[in-house]
This record gives structure tokens, C-alpha cells and sequence, in this order.
């Protein structure tokens, strides 16, 4: 500036010491060429364009300089270039679809580059879907996507319970770690985690499953008609499919709500990015939640509080544009210990002590050549440690199961392939137990009170090899109207020492290009529990349970490529149970002995209903409807069907998600069929054992209330330029409802009140990430 | 899968809840206990035993109690049987009872031991089974059911039948101490401590266990408290617990306190205090 001032005084001044003559001066002349150059001195501008919060960088979007509308756009590294502009103040302007306008202005005097940071209008996420262009097989799968179940309400964020929204899920069993599908025992139902089954997939404690929902991709849902991938149950399958790390540069991720914490990194590991990772942990704090609820009980005192922890880690390496690796890493503790000092069984007074825990390591290896083959590898390895004491009553376990799943599938052409696959495991247990008589499933002991039951005192090691291998053919016809896929499955059982073919067998017609009827059925098996086969307390001549599965659905989709519009599901489905495994009074002659017979295969059952499943989006609005009609029977010999204890009649969940700004408002009403339950009739009191011994009227023959729940959640986002900080309440049972599980009677069995359920249960939760 | 059972064990083990046993308050028909003076007897013979029953009805006191005695061998109870007697069956005896009127029992505050009966328990049960299985013994159960004007209660006893050369006794108390004293008394607003003194220490036993192995065991007594205007702090104890007892205070009634020991074999002996 002061260059500039001299340089005009001295022009200034020479004007008029020249006036009479228009030839400048040397020093003139060096003044005047400084300042022509410098009128013509440019700089470079780069606006590198990223979304507020996210930082995820936006590619091919426009930066407009005005006044003139000079336009460019932004490359692959997301920053759009102006060059050869003035050094002085200037204006640009970011107009992208979706996102706040954003007026940027500017002194430019040199080149420089900086980052503008636009914020997404949460309400137009009007996405575009891209389909694979691979045949879609098992459209008895549902899928929840990440997004929708960390905010499902009800769900606290969580994978597994957000299934609860699903028609086919009927819950959680009492043992707080199984799940009903269809009115099937938790014992029927095989549970994964990237196709490998896992012991457990919920904390025991029942309040989450094992891993934090933000390392979660989705989890799948298979019910009746599933395919020839998975066996070894005859009711349905939940797998948990883990995310990819993101590789464009460095997460993480914290929460803290009122019963537990975790938090997640994950990035890459080099700077080419052909090599990244995530890494979380979590823990709970629960157990002084239980030590309040539980404090006024002098019953119960805690000498550990409830407890559970996991840990879960992903590497992954692009070894090149066909061969990634990925190695995944997880584990679960539970634990608590306790101390009983009266209860209406003198048997059970004492320290009660419980804890699981497990690892698992997979390491998986896949090639995709994008065209005509894809192949993947993975193993999995790890141990499972059970250890519970009762009093004098103990069962420590350990369980090795290594596990082999692999696939291959060649596409012929877009409108064929062939699949091909395996999916095996080993199973090494071992146990140290003793417990009373009629501890195990389907034993009619479960009547009997454990103080009068006999006790078992034994050690068992266990080996047993599963085998299975299976193959599909997936083809459509040039219009694409028709999708046959018939699908084989291959089982062999050590256990039972049994071999099945399971043909299946699936047709999808595509009326129209919103309308699809679906038709599958198909043969599974299962193996009896291992107590059930086990020598000195179950019968080895047990053989495998068998199913029939029949299915029919007719879907519409109306949303197209986008995630705007409705879309459901109708679904028939029958199952058929035969060789079901039932306790037994009879004696057999084994080995020229004549001993109990314990269990047999006589059982017989079937499962019936119907399932409706409708959603609807808008820029604002996510509304949805899941509802569910359900019988589930079995019988024995000399009885007839009875209701199962996870027949619930109706299942009805509606809910709905309205946007409003950076706030989220979703509630959830859910109204289900009481549980079957078995009444107690007469009770005996046992002067020896001083306990009632109660006497049961006709199986299943009453219900317990109807269950109903109000849930309501509020969320509240604010997005920085570089994180984002969310904060949610979440509130259960709103009315505050009495929706009991089960009655709980007297000591001499004169009254009953119902018990269970939760009560109302708000809980918050803070989130930051970056 | 044997990993997926392993839950089912839990929550068999953990049968117990947190309701309190309102059961064990007396004032209300009750029964207490059946003692018989042979818990287990000599297979090879015909043997006659002698059963008392204890009851107590204080708040609706000087009825007539009626009883309905049933007894054969084991139906199978542990398998789920109910546990009473099919009265078709040639095997179960019908046992005769007179009606007993509690109101002679006004000065103990309609507490205390029935008449006696008898029950013969035939010879000839313990044929057709193996050594181990008659060493260890069956049971032949005493089903009774008490009725007391509209109060019905349905109560059942079993005594061993064996081979075993040491039968078992019954476990004997010798006295309910208050405070450590066999003379003090719970007076009115005082919490004082109830503590049983058993005669002797718990038997030792043998049995074959499910791999056919004679293994040795101690009993372990178990002591079941009843009690009247007041409240305990344990309903169950073992011997060396104290009972913690809190008159109340809304009740002038003289308190009860009725203890029952067990053996867990069947033995039983009962004093009130």
C-alpha cells in the first residue's frame, strides 16, 4: 500500500514537473512498469468441499465464483480449482442439492487452499439405492442395515433387539440370551456372526448383544423357507455381518448411556489404504443398577455386582482390485456373583456364582473378479469358558468348536450362477457338572422341584464333527420374470451318526415392476441336544429331528432405486416337525440291559401362520407396520397338539420416525398374545424336603396377559465442521405397564401374582464422532 | 448344542425368587411336619412304623381335624408322578383315623403333635432289584390329607425301604436356646435370637453313586422355623444360625416359635418353643 502510495505521488508529482511534456522520466518509467505488473499479478485459488461433521469429501460438485458464474468442479480429491484470478476479494457460492447453501467470501492475495464445510439438510436424504447386479437368493432373509437399527426405538441402538420390529421374531426366551422365531424353542434357532455360529449373540445378562452396534453392518433374519447356506436347525438362523473399516482417514466414535460405555476407532493404516482396521470396547455398568433394584431384598445380596465387557477388532488388506483379507477378532465376558440366603426351596440358599466367556478369531479370505467368479474362505477359531455354582450344585464348561465356512459362485451369465459351498464344525466340549435330574430340556423333571429331583454328578469330554456342504443354482429367464433356485444341502452328524439330503427349493415371479410372489419349501434337520444323547443321562439311539418348511409371499416395492415410497411383505408359512424329541418313562433294552429310555423321537409338531411386514418413507415420515399370526403345536403320544411355551397368537408392532430438523421424534407400540402357560391345579407339600410339590393341569392350557408396550425416543443431533455430538432418550414402557412373563405363586401354591417384564425404563445416551 | 443348554442349567439351578414365605407364619391351619420313628426300615420284613403329625390352628383353633391316610410304594415321584396313592391298586393301603378335636390343646395354643398311626410296610418290595439298588432303597410314601373345616391341605411322607445295615435315624434336637439360654424367654418389644441345639451331629452315610461307586456323605440338617406373633428373620437355617426374632408388638398373644429338623433323608424331629 505505502509502495502504492509513493509510486502515485511520485506519478502524481511528475505530472505535473513534466506537464509541458509528455516524455517520462526513467524513475517514471521504472514506477509505471512496477505498477503494470502488478495489475497483472494472479493467484490460485483450491475450495476443497467437504460435508460438515461426516468430513466425508464431495466429488463432481459445483463452486460457482461470482459475479460471473465461473464454474468448477470438484475432482476425486473432492477440491475444485480457480486459477489466474485477481488478488483481491472475491465471492464463490455452494448450491448442492441437499445441503445448505453456503456464500463464501474471500481476500485471495496469494494462492491458497481452504475448506468449506456444508451441511446436509437431514430431511432431503433422498438416496439413490444401486442394486447389485447379482442374482438375489433367500428371500426369506430380512435385512436390518446399520442406520436402521441403531435408531429403532426400543432398540437402544442394538442389532439384535431391533429384530424385535420384524414379523417372525417373537422375542427374547427368560434365559435372557435366546431368541424366538416362529414360535420355535431358542434351542431351534443358530446363531452367527459372518457365517460362523457362535454360542452366544446376546450378553447373558440380556441387555445387548456382544458387539457395539457402530461395527455392525447389518444382521440378517431367516425363517421358514431358508436356504441350503445354513442347517443344523430347523427353526431359523440370525447372522451379524461386521462392517468395513473406513479407509478415508481416521474415526472414532464414543458413547456413554446408563448402562454401559464403548467406543471405536477405525482408519487406515497406510497411506496408499490398502491396509485398514477398527478396534472397539465396551462395558457395562449395570451392576449398580442391580444393586439398587436389589437392595430392599434381604434375600439377595451382591458379591459381584453384574458385569459384562466386549471387545471386537477388524484388519483388513486389499491385496490387490480381486483378493482383500480381513482377520476379526471378538470376545465376551458376563459375570456376577451373588448370595442367596432363603428361598422357598431350602435346597437353594447359598452363593450363587455365573460366568461366560468367549473368543472368537475369523480370519477370511475372498476373491472377486467383478465379472463371472467370487470365492471366500474363512475359518473360525476360539473357546467358550461356562462356569455356574449353585450351593453345592456346580457346571463348569468348556467348549472348543472351530468352524470352516467357504463359498464359490460362477455366473454364467447375469441371468445364471451356480453356488457352491461348505459349512462345517468340530465340536470339542467338555463339563464338569452336578446338578439335579430334569435340569436339561424337554425332561418332564422341569416339573418336579429340584430339591426332589435325583442328582447328576459327572464328567463328560465330547467330541463331535458336523459336516455340511451345499449347492444352488440360481436362474432367471431373459425377461427376468422368473428366478428358480433350487438349492441342495448335504448333512452329516457325528453325534447321531446321521447323514441327510436336504433338497430346497425356491421361485420368485416378478409380476410386475413393483410386485413379486415368492414360493420356497424345503427339508432341514437338526440334531438332538448332546445331554439328550449322552449316555448315563439321555438315550445315544436318538435320532435327528425333521422339518418341512413351506413359504409364500407376494411383495411390493414401489420406492424403485430410491429409499423413497412403500414397500411390504405377505408371508404363509407352514412347518412341519416330525422325530421331535420328547422325555419319555419307557424302558429299552441297550447293550442286554434293560435301563430308562429317557428320550425318544416321538414327538411330532407344526407351526403355522402368517406375516405382514409394510414400511413407508418420506423426506420426513418413516412409518412402519410388522405383524405376525402364529400357531406352533407339538404333540406326544396319547396327547394331543398342545400350544408350545412360545406360541404367541398376534404380534403386532407399529412404529413410526418423524424428522424435524436436526431433531428425531420415533415411537413404537407393540401388542402381543400372552404365552401360553401351564396352571397349576393341586400342590403337595413334601414333609421330608419341605418344599410344595405342585401338580400341573393340561399343558399350556391358559395364557398370561397380554403383552403391550409404549416406547417412545427422542434424538437430537449437532454437527460440527469436524464431529458430531448426538444425544437420545429412549424411553421403554411409557404407560409403565405390568407386562409380567409368568406367575409367580406362593409358597403352597394358594395364590399367584404375575411377574416380569420392565417397568418404564428411560435411559440416555451421549455419542460423539469424528 | 451343549453350549446353548448350559443356560437351561442356570436357570434350573436358580429356582428360587424373592417372595417372602408367608407360609411359616403361624395362625392359619399348618402343617408342620410328619415324624416317624423309622425314617428307613429293613426291606426283608413285614415292619409296622409309627407316624406323628404336627399341625397347629391358632387363629381358628378348637376344630376338628380330619385325616385321610393313603400309603403304598412310590409312585415316581421324581419323574413327576403326583404323589399320592391310587386307591384301586392292591398295593396301597387305606389307613384308618379317628377325627381330632384341637380344642384340648387351648392352654398351647392349638399347637402341637396329633395321635399317632401306624403303617406297615410289607416285605418283598426290594425284589427283581439289583444289590446297589436295595442298598441305596426305594420309597414308600404316606399320603395324607388334612382337613379342618373349609382348610384342606395335602401332605405326603416317605420312608426308606432298603438292604442298608445302618439305617437311618432320626436327628434329635435337644432344646430351642433363646439367647443362648434354654431358660430365657422372648418378652414383649425384645428382639432375642432362637438357636437350635442339636443331640447329635449329623450322621454319616454311604451310598452308590450313578457310576456304581460306594461313596461316603454327611447329612446336612436343615432347620425350618415357624413362628406366632412376630417375625423371624430366617424361615430355613442350618444349625449354627441364629434366628433373629422381633415380637409384634399389635399381637399381645405369647409368642410361638416352632422348630423343625431335618436331616434330609427323610428323619425329622420337631419342638416348640
Amino acid at each position: 500500500m505505502w509502495l502504492r502510495l509513493s509510486c502515485c505521488s511520485i506519478l502524481f508529482l511528475s505530472t505535473f514537473a513534466f506537464a509541458k511534456d509528455d516524455v517520462m522520466t526513467p524513475a517514471e518509467y521504472l514506477v509505471q512498469e512496477v505498477s503494470d505488473q502488478r495489475s497483472e499479478k494472479k493467484c490460485s485459488v483450491a475450495i476443497k468441499i467437504v460435508e460438515k461433521g461426516t468430513r466425508v469429501p464431495l466429488i463432481d460438485v459445483s463452486v460457482f465464483l461470482l459475479p460471473d458464474g465461473e464454474q468448477a468442479v470438484t475432482g476425486e480429491n473432492a477440491i475444485a480449482f480457480f486459477s489466474e484470478l485477481a488478488c483481491t476479494e472475491h465471492t464463490w457460492v455452494v448450491n448442492i442439492t441437499g445441503y445448505k447453501r453456503v456464500d463464501i467470501k474471500k481476500q485471495v492475495s496469494a494462492d491458497e487452499t481452504f475448506t468449506v464445510y456444508v451441511e446436509k439438510i437431514e430431511t432431503a436424504v433422498f438416496e439413490t439405492k444401486v442394486s447389485d447386479n447379482r442374482l438375489q437368493r433367500d428371500g426369506s432373509k430380512r435385512v436390518l442395515q446399520q442406520d436402521e437399527f441403531i435408531k429403532a426405538v426400543g432398540s437402544r441402538g442394538d442389532p439384535v433387539i431391533a429384530l424385535e420390529n420384524m414379523p417372525g421374531f417373537d422375542g427374547f426366551s427368560d434365559q435372557g440370551g435366546g431368541v424366538i422365531l416362529q414360535g420355535a424353542d431358542p434351542e431351534d434357532t443358530r446363531l452367527y456372526v459372518n457365517g460362523h455360529e457362535v454360542p452366544l449373540i446376546f450378553h447373558s445378562l440380556g441387555f445387548s448383544s456382544i458387539f457395539i452396534p457402530d461395527v455392525i453392518d447389518s444382521v440378517d433374519l431367516l425363517t421358514a423357507g431358508f436356504g441350503a447356506e445354513y442347517g443344523r436347525t430347523t427353526a431359523g438362523n440370525i447372522n451379524l455381518t461386521t462392517a468395513s473399516a473406513k479407509k478415508d482417514r481416521l474415526h472414532a466414535m464414543a458413547y456413554v448411556d446408563l448402562l454401559n460405555s464403548a467406543a471405536v476407532i477405525q482408519g487406515p493404516l497406510d497411506e496408499e489404504k490398502k491396509h485398514s482396521f477398527w478396534l472397539g470396547g465396551r462395558a457395562s455398568y449395570i451392576g449398580p443398577v442391580f444393586n439398587l433394584v436389589t437392595q430392599e431384598d434381604d434375600n439377595i445380596s451382591f458379591n459381584q455386582v453384574p458385569q459384562f465387557y466386549d471387545l471386537e477388532g477388524s484388519y483388513q488388506w486389499e491385496m490387490n482390485d480381486r483378493w482383500t483379507f480381513d482377520l476379526l477378532g471378538f470376545g465376551a465376558k458376563d459375570q456376577l456373583k451373588l448370595r442367596i440366603k432363603d428361598s422357598e426351596d431350602p435346597l437353594f440358599r447359598g452363593d450363587v456364582a455365573f460366568a461366560t466367556n468367549f473368543f472368537r478369531l475369523i480370519p477370511r479370505l475372498r476373491y472377486d473378479d467383478g465379472d463371472q467368479n467370487r470365492f471366500e474362505i474363512s475359518t473360525a477359531h476360539g473357546i467358550d469358558h461356562l462356569d455356574q455354582a449353585f450351593g453345592d450344585f456346580f457346571f463348569d464348561a468348556t467348549l472348543y468348536a472351530p468352524s470352516l465356512r467357504s463359498e464359490f459362485e460362477h455366473r454364467f451369465s447375469d441371468q445364471f450362477a451356480w453356488i457352491v459351498g461348505i459349512d462345517t464344525m468340530y465340536t470339542h466340549f467338555k463339563a464338569d457338572l452336578r446338578v439335579p435330574s430334569g435340569t436339561f430340556p424337554n425332561s418332564e423333571d422341569q416339573s418336579v422341584p429340584p430339591g426332589l429331583r435325583d442328582i447328576i454328578a459327572k464328567q463328560i469330554d465330547v467330541k463331535y464333527l458336523d459336516l455340511g456342504f451345499y449347492t444352488r443354482i440360481n436362474a432367471q429367464d431373459a425377461k427376468k420374470r422368473w428366478l428358480l433356485s433350487p438349492n441342495l444341502r448335504f448333512d452329516y452328524a457325528q453325534l447321531t451318526d446321521q447323514a441327510h439330503l436336504s433338497p430346497r427349493i425356491e421361485i420368485t415371479r416378478t409380476l410386475s415392476p413393483v410386485w413379486k410372489v415368492r414360493g420356497a419349501t424345503g427339508l432341514y434337520y437338526q440334531t438332538p441336544q448332546a445331554p439328550e444323547v449322552e449316555q448315563s443321562f439321555g438315550n445315544p439311539d436318538l435320532e435327528d429331528v425333521r422339518s418341512i418348511h413351506y413359504a409364500l409371499s407376494a411383495m411390493v416395492d414401489t420406492r424403485k432405486n430410491s429409499n423413497h415410497g412403500f414397500w411390504g411383505d405377505v408371508t404363509v408359512f407352514y412347518k412341519s416337525l416330525d422325530h421331535v424329541v420328547i422325555d419319555t418313562n419307557d424302558y429299552v433294552t441297550r447293550d442286554g440291559e434293560l435301563v430308562p429310555e429317557r428320550y425318544s423321537n416321538d414327538g411330532k409338531g407344526y407351526a403355522v401362520g402368517s406375516q405382514w411386514a409394510m414400511q413407508f418413507h418420506t423426506n420426513r415420515l418413516t412409518a412402519g407396520l410388522a405383524y405376525t399370526l402364529l400357531w406352533s403345536r407339538r404333540k406326544e403320544p396319547g396327547v394331543g397338539y398342545q400350544a408350545t411355551d412360545f406360541e404367541r397368537r398376534h404380534n403386532f408392532n407399529l412404529r413410526a420416525r418423524y424428522q424435524l430438523g436436526r431433531w428425531e421424534l420415533s415411537s413404537r407400540l407393540r401388542l402381543i398374545s400372552g404365552a401360553p402357560d401351564t396352571p397349576i391345579v393341586n400342590a403337595y407339600y413334601d414333609l421330608d424336603n419341605d418344599v410344595y410339590y405342585p401338580v400341573e393341569g393340561e399343558n399350556n392350557s391358559q395364557r398370561l396377559p397380554i403383552f403391550m408396550q409404549w416406547d417412545v425416543r427422542v434424538d437430537r443431533k449437532w454437527i460440527y465442521n469436524k464431529w458430531i455430538l448426538s444425544l437420545y432418550v429412549d424411553i421403554l414402557n411409557v404407560t409403565n405397564r405390568t407386562n409380567g412373563n409368568q406367575y409367580e405363586y406362593e409358597f403352597d401354591y394358594s395364590d399367584r401374582t404375575i411377574q416380569g417384564g420392565i417397568p418404564i425404563l428411560p435411559t440416555f445416551g451421549v455419542k460423539g464422532e469424528f | 448344542m451343549q453350549r446353548r443348554f448350559c443356560y437351561f442349567i442356570m436357570l434350573a439351578l436358580i429356582g428360587c425368587d424373592q417372595v417372602s414365605i408367608d407360609f411359616f407364619d403361624l395362625g392359619a391351619f399348618r402343617v408342620m411336619a410328619l415324624v416317624v420313628d423309622q425314617p428307613e426300615v429293613d426291606g426283608s420284613v413285614n415292619t409296622t412304623v409309627t407316624i406323628t403329625p404336627w399341625i397347629s390352628d391358632i387363629q381358628a383353633g378348637g376344630r376338628s381335624v380330619a385325616l385321610d391316610i393313603l400309603a403304598c410304594p412310590d409312585p415316581g415321584i421324581a419323574l413327576g408322578q403326583e404323589p399320592t396313592c391310587d386307591q384301586s391298586l392292591a398295593s396301597t393301603q387305606i389307613v384308618s383315623y379317628a377325627d381330632f378335636d384341637t380344642s384340648v390343646w387351648a392352654a398351647q395354643n392349638y399347637t402341637g403333635a396329633l395321635p399317632a398311626f401306624n403303617v406297615m410296610i410289607p416285605a418283598g418290595l426290594l425284589v427283581g432289584l439289583s444289590s446297589m439298588q436295595q442298598f441305596n432303597g426305594i420309597d414308600y410314601i404316606v399320603s395324607i390329607v388334612f382337613t379342618v373345616g373349609e382348610d384342606v391341605i395335602s401332605g405326603f411322607k416317605r420312608i426308606k425301604v432298603s438292604s442298608n445295615p445302618a439305617p437311618n435315624l432320626n436327628p434329635k434336637m435337644e432344646r430351642i436356646d433363646v439367647n443362648g439360654s434354654d431358660t430365657a424367654t422372648a418378652e414383649d418389644g425384645a428382639m432375642v435370637t432362637y438357636q437350635i441345639v442339636p443331640g447329635f451331629e449329623a450322621e454319616d452315610f454311604q451310598r452308590f453313586d450313578q457310576d456304581g461307586d460306594l461313596v461316603d456323605a454327611t447329612e446336612e440338617y436343615i432347620v425350618t422355623w415357624f413362628v406366632y406373633s412376630g417375625t423371624l428373620s430366617l424361615s430355613r437355617s442350618e444349625p449354627e444360625d441364629k434366628a433373629v426374632f422381633q415380637d409384634d408388638q399389635d399381637n399381645s398373644d405369647i409368642p410361638i416359635i416352632v422348630g423343625v429338623l431335618r436331616d434330609g433323608r427323610g428323619g425329622a424331629d420337631v419342638l416348640v418353643r
